[in-house]
């Protein structure tokens, strides 16, 4: 956050910044100005601050006279030792009004002030948060399976695996040497737990992983048929027909 | 019925300057400062204080007076100076040379301290163009308080009152005009020097 401080007495610029560190060290002040004169030019020439911190008798004239001479239209807190200016200040994008002698109680609640109010006003960043649900998601995902091959135990990584097969109520896991082995999850499970953007379920029997695929080919009755990479598989993996059209859209992502 | 305007302009001069001295424009401003001296220098603060105190009992002690002395008035006016000096640093640049011969004299209770918040409340006071009061005797018997002129583009809570008001009661006390002179970028206000019979 920066801000721009316009305060015509020297130790009460010293102050401001004091409490200001105190309140955020991050807060970086951008500049001290004591005149009408010096902000006008100050805003003319340079991006302006996040907010303006603002006494309203400067040195050469009233801080409302700014506002005739210049665009800007960040946020002011302002700070007086007269409670008579509320009004026009209120006219402006002021959002507090603090008298003096200035607290640190006062400033951290006009500070709190313009955070709550840019965090509420701020534009939503959307890519951000889809990536946030994207990564939650992933971490849930399931990355690896426990394989059984007669007594032993095996941990599969999802990565090796080619594709699931179901006969009759048991579930194989084929990994991409061949291999088989029986796995104790249903295929129902498999689909909403595996990751969607490497794997697809081609039928009722079959769930492939993206890498495994070598080739695709046209099948009877408008389906497709798949040639798997390194593997002769002793199922046919074919795409049901209703599933073309999704199979496609996902191959191509 | 002369006697009865000066009661009335005294009382009215004494409102003032209570007001102008208990307004938040210098009450609170001054504690600004001092809540600033404190966080960064202490024995500052603690000068500060005592100067602040000065200025009030001066107040206080001197409010009702017809006439004042002019080495009190000055004893009140240096720590006024030394509130305004804290306050403005390089913007303000106040010299009084009044010398001890006439100090015996005497004008009307603040009358100096009007003057110089007076300059202070229509200039520009700031380092790139600091506003120079100076306080000194003039030969004709006037103490006189000039400034270099660079208006402000607004004044703040001005009510207009505090010059008239001096020049008519020197007018109802003595019978002596006070000389407001604007010359150029010089203004200048020239109070007569009293004695009393």
């Amino acid at each position: 956050m920066n801000i721009l401080i316009i305060e015509d007495e020297q130790l009460a610029q010293e102050r401001l910044q004091l409490l200001i560190k105190a309140y955020d060290p991050s807060i970086h002040i951008a500049g001290c100005l004591e005149s009408v004169e010096e902000t006008v030019n100050w805003l003319n020439t340079r991006p302006h601050p996040d907010l303006l911190l603002m006494d309203i008798h400067l040195s050469d004239g009233q801080s409302f006279e700014i506002f005739k001479r210049t665009s800007t239209q960040k946020p002011i807190i302002f700070t007086t030792a007269y409670e008579n200016y509320a009004i026009d200040a209120f006219q402006l994008f002021s959002i507090d009004y603090i008298l003096k002698p200035i607290t640190a109680e006062a400033l951290a609640t006009g500070l709190n002030k313009y955070k709550n109010l840019s965090a509420a006003f701020a534009p939503k960043d959307y890519q951000l948060l889809m990536e946030q649900v994207k990564d939650n998601f992933s971490i849930n995902y399931k990355n690896r399976f426990l394989a059984k091959v007669g007594q032993r135990l095996f941990f599969i990584p999802a990565k090796e695996v080619a594709y699931f097969a179901a006969d009759n109520k048991i579930v194989f896991l084929i990994d991409k040497e061949g291999n088989r082995f029986v796995i104790n999850i249903t295929m129902e499970k498999l689909e909403t737990e595996l990751n969607p953007k490497d794997f697809f379920r081609l039928s009722r029997k079959i769930i492939i992983h993206a890498d495994a695929i070598d080739q695709v080919k046209p099948y009877q009755s408008n389906r497709l048929k798949l040639q798997l990479k390194g593997i002769a598989a002793p199922e046919e993996i074919i795409i049901s027909r209703e599933r073309v059209a999704e199979f496609k859209q996902w191959a191509d992502t | 019925m002369e006697a009865e305007e000066l009661k009335r302009m005294t009382a009215q001069a004494e409102l003032q300057l209570v007001k102008s001295q208990i307004n938040p424009h210098f009450l609170f401003n001054n504690l600004n400062v001092l809540s600033a001296l404190v966080m960064k220098n202490t024995g500052e603060a603690n000068r500060f204080i005592e100067e602040f105190s000065k200025v009030y009992r001066y107040i206080l002690a001197n409010h009702d007076k017809e006439l004042v002395d002019i080495k009190t008035e000055l004893n009140f006016i240096k720590p006024y100076i030394f509130l305004l000096q804290k306050r403005f640093t390089d913007g303000l640049d106040i010299e009084i040379e009044v010398p001890e011969a006439y100090q015996k004299l005497y004008i009307i209770p603040a009358s100096l301290q009007m003057l110089i918040e007076n300059a202070i409340k229509h200039n520009i006071v700031s380092k790139n163009r600091p506003l120079q009061i100076v306080v000194h005797i003039n030969g004709n018997n006037t103490i006189v308080v000039s400034n270099n002129l660079q208006l402000r583009e607004s004044v703040d809570n001005s009510t207009k009152i505090g010059l008239a008001n001096i020049v008519k009661r020197y007018l109802l006390v003595s019978g002596r005009t006070v000389e407001v002179k604007k010359e150029g970028n010089a203004f200048s206000v020239a109070l007569p020097l009293l004695t009393l019979n």
